[in-house]
């Protein structure tokens, strides 16, 4: 009773944010609403026993990827008037992905899902160490491609947006270590009327 | 099954929003409030705003979050693993230290090339 309580409190309230991500004025506010309706999906795992996909769903989702979201709005540099003066230009397209959408979610729920009572099964191990299991060895392959796209994403940010500047001034760490009291302060004697001789 | 250890989280969250919407309801009707088109435009030091808040900023600060976020995911891998490291025997073992290495080739790369250094 609690659960089912619970799960449609987080569900009643993702649905909610997910409206006000699609209808607010101001993308800043839609990326803020992204961010509370990835919490609700984190709650909603963890009400289902996935602990580990829902926290990393919060670390990554919520402290990354909605950041990097907030940076690309930023970066758009549009006016919001103009930003809703073509929406309705959009409406077939997100029909159609809608529609493909809810029909793959049909087909998971009422075809693809076992009808095996939830409750019926007995967890003698927890959600993290069932996903540590079976990742490096089972799926090893995957998990090897997971580690190369991600190299890629890596160089792939670097070539695009990293662009080399030889004449800016920067630390050279090694030099700033490796210096001694002799290279910076030498104690000279004058003799009077003669002066210091600059090198 | 009954996940009910996390029933004090959803306490704290419920006690958590419930003390935002009465301070801010409590705010909107206890205290008194009579806006004018001065106190509620933008003040900058006197004189009148220069230009919009909206403007575009350096790219190099998207390129340290994307170095962030895959860090953050090959952290994200290591917990399982660490976990389950007494299940999966040595293969298990031997692929992350595998995954390790590929993207300390791409750290060493972003390292020699510069992207994390603040110019």
């Amino acid at each position: 009773m609690f659960l089912v309580g619970s799960f449609f409190l987080f569900a009643a309230f993702l649905i909610t944010t997910c409206i006000f991500v699609i209808f607010s004025k101001n993308p800043v506010n839609s990326v803020l609403f992204l961010v509370l309706a990835f919490l609700n999906s984190t709650f909603l795992f963890i009400l289902i026993g996935a602990e580990f996909v829902g926290i990393i769903l919060a670390i990554v989702y919520i402290g990354a990827v909605a950041i990097l979201f907030l940076f690309v709005v930023m970066m758009l540099d549009i006016q919001i008037t103009t930003l809703m003066y073509n929406i309705k230009r959009y409406v077939p397209l997100a029909l159609l992905f809608a529609g493909i959408i809810l029909a793959e979610i049909i087909y998971l729920t009422v075809f693809k899902t076992s009808k095996v009572n939830i409750d019926t099964f007995i967890r003698s191990k927890n959600n993290t160490e069932q996903i540590g299991d079976v990742l490096y060895t089972k799926y090893f392959i995957d998990f090897q491609l997971s580690g190369i796209v991600l190299l890629l994403a890596m160089i792939g940010a670097i070539v695009l947006t990293h662009v080399y500047r030889p004449t800016i001034k920067r630390q050279n760490i090694d030099s700033q270590n490796s210096t001694t009291a002799k290279d910076r302060v030498q104690l000279v004697k004058i003799k009077p009327g003669e002066g210091i001789k600059d090198d | 099954m009954y996940n009910l250890d996390y029933i004090f989280i959803l306490i704290f969250i419920l006690i958590g929003a419930g003390m935002a919407i009465a301070m801010y309801l409590l705010s909107k009707i206890l205290s008194p409030s009579s806006p004018d088109s001065e106190k509620l435009s933008a003040y900058e030091c006197g004189f009148e705003a220069f230009d919009d808040a909206r403007s575009k900023f350096d790219v190099k600060f998207y390129l340290v979050s994307i170095l962030f976020i895959i860090f953050d995911l090959e952290i994200a891998f290591l917990f399982p693993w660490a976990v389950s490291l007494s299940n999966i025997g040595a293969l298990g073992f031997y692929s992350m230290m595998f995954f390790l290495f590929i993207l300390t080739v791409g750290f060493i790369y972003e390292w020699k090339n510069g992207a994390l250094d603040w110019e």
